[in-house]
């Protein structure tokens, strides 16, 4: 009878043991699936690492709760940090988008200020004598400005694709290239300006 | 039945107490080793390694879970260490390899920078400014574009953006360089001639005790020697296609020969301040450009001729249409040093290409 009775309470005790918290693993995993979405490993690599890292350690207590006699498990812990996994993932996100933000802006500013000088470049280029003095340059350098401005076709582009970072590299060099021959072109009109 | 009870009772905590344990300390160690692989991009410089370290953690990982499904009395965590202590081997190899080939590429990455920056730079002082053919600058210019952009990714560690970039930058400002250096090669295989020449010119003004007018194209530079001693150096412009020798009407050339003064020019005379008039073309001019016109090489279109030697210079570009000009502060100082007759030598340059550029 009393064996019986033991029997029938280690059944209850078996079949109230906690439970893992699928819930929170799916939410967390869906968490940091969402901040890679928003590029996160790329536009906050750092904090993305952290976050994942975090989700990382959380599934292996779980197998190490797993681990343990049923009674003696406990999910709190684990189920705590799945959900600041959730929370920190939508900082990561958030920040991840500031900087992607902040990186768009600084590119698309750069490529108007690109755009505005080469317009520049060709009113100097219009203003320039077009006597024999200056032709052999001005050909050279209207050469040139066609390959900054394919270039800033390229970086156009790129902003619209949403490859932010290489559009910023690209109309970095654009503009430094750019304002050389913005510099060229004026030596080139006070030369042949230089009274004789 | 009590006692058969507290039997069983004690029996199970016993088995329980005593049950296997996972490895906690292998698997944190095979974690933390991951975490680090990451953080040093070992996905990116080290990928079969990582991929292995991947690929034994998720192996490590379904052990466990097998292990943890069976009865506590029955399971065995050994294979589980193992794995884990395979993933953290992997791991650390792979780390060691990406920190390895990530030091290794930003060495490379900057030397390559600077050959390339190097390159960029002495094709901007040796030949940017010449009149070269061909997709010498062309390239030079889309060279000095990718180069700048190899540079903005290279200071935000994308070195795999960086060898994108710089390896066809690298390619070319090396066509470039080899182009212009080619082609300049070909123009300087004259330069004995040239020097022939002026240590004649030299000669005769030592025997003559005369002046002479030295021209060197290349270096931008009129001499007048007197005795066989130089006396004035000035600065000359030439015209834009003032490397070759002049070889018809309008190819804006300056040409190239032993000549002499034929007319002294004053003011009202030429609408560039003063002007010499030389003997362009000579008989070696004439007899090339009939050459030239038997073989098919250039159309009949005559030969051209009024080359001077005049003011109105100090543009600082070439800019006449094959004529030699000074400013006019220096004219007046050539034009009361010579006379007609002046023999007038203008060459390609002094001085060989490895003097000027190094090659």
């Amino acid at each position: 009878m009393l064996t019986l009775a033991s029997l029938f309470a280690l059944a209850i005790l078996f079949t109230s043991c906690a439970k893992p918290p699928e819930v929170e693993i799916a939410n967390a995993k869906a968490a940091v699936e969402a901040a890679k979405a928003a590029e996160a490993d790329r536009y906050s690599p750092a904090e993305y690492k952290a976050l994942n890292d975090s989700l990382n350690v959380a599934m292996t207590e779980i197998e190490n709760q797993k681990s343990k006699f049923a009674l003696f498990r406990s999910y709190k812990n684990v189920t705590s940090k799945l959900n600041d996994v959730v929370v920190i993932s939508e900082t990561v996100k958030e920040n991840a988008g500031i900087r992607k933000e902040e990186v768009k802006d600084e590119a698309q500013q750069m490529l108007a200020e690109a755009t505005t000088m080469v317009s520049e470049v060709n009113d100097l280029i219009a203003k320039a004598p077009k006597g024999k003095e200056g032709k052999e340059a001005l050909e050279a350098i209207k050469n040139d400005l066609a390959l900054v401005e394919a270039t800033l076709a390229e970086v156009s582009t790129l902003i619209e694709n949403g490859d932010y970072l290489t559009a910023l590299d690209k109309v970095k060099a654009a503009t430094e290239k750019g304002n050389s021959l913005k510099s060229e072109l004026q030596e080139v009109i006070a030369k042949t300006k230089r009274p004789i | 039945m009590i006692l058969l009870a507290i039997i069983g009772g004690i029996g199970f905590t016993f088995l329980v107490a005593f049950s296997t344990k996972p490895p906690m300390e292998a698997i944190q160690q095979a974690q933390s080793g991951l975490s680090y692989a990451r953080e040093v991009e070992a996905e990116k410089y080290a990928p079969r390694m990582m991929v292995s370290a991947e690929r034994s953690w998720q192996l490590a990982m379904n052990e466990w879970k097998y292990q943890n499904e069976r009865l506590i009395f029955v399971r065995n965590y050994e294979k589980l260490k193992t794995l884990a202590g395979t993933t953290n081997e992997q791991a650390s190899l792979a780390s060691e390899k990406a920190l390895h080939i990530k030091d290794s590429l930003q060495s490379g990455l900057s030397n390559k920078l600077k050959t390339v920056g190097h390159k960029i730079d002495h094709f901007q002082v040796n030949y940017a400014h010449l009149p070269l053919n061909g997709t010498a600058r062309q390239n030079y210019s889309n060279a000095r574009l990718r180069y700048l952009e190899s540079k903005q990714a290279y200071e935000r560690g994308d070195y795999k953006q960086v060898g994108l970039n710089l390896d066809v930058a690298s390619q070319l400002i090396t066509k470039s360089v080899s182009e212009a250096h080619g082609f300049l090669s070909g123009y300087f295989k004259d330069l004995p001639k040239w020097r022939r020449w002026a240590d004649e010119t030299i000669a005769w003004s030592k025997n003559k005790k005369a002046a002479v007018i030295i021209v060197d194209k290349f270096a931008h530079r009129c001499y007048v020697y007197h005795g066989g001693k130089l006396k004035r150096e000035f600065d000359a412009e030439l015209g834009p296609n003032w490397i070759g020798t002049k070889l018809y009407r309008g190819d804006k050339a300056t040409p190239e020969g032993k000549y002499h003064v034929t007319k002294k020019k004053a003011r009202r005379e030429t609408k560039y301040y003063k002007a010499l008039l030389i003997n362009y073309p000579n008989d070696d001019d004439k007899t090339r450009y009939d050459t030239n016109v038997k073989n098919g090489t250039i159309a009949k279109r005559g030969i051209g001729n009024l080359i001077e030697i005049h003011g109105d210079g100090g543009k600082g570009i070439n800019w006449t249409d094959g004529c030699v000009a000074l400013t006019n502060d220096d004219m007046d100082k050539l034009y009361e040093m010579v006379s007609v007759g002046t023999p007038v030598t203008i060459v390609g340059s002094l001085r060989s290409l490895k003097e000027l550029n190094g090659f």
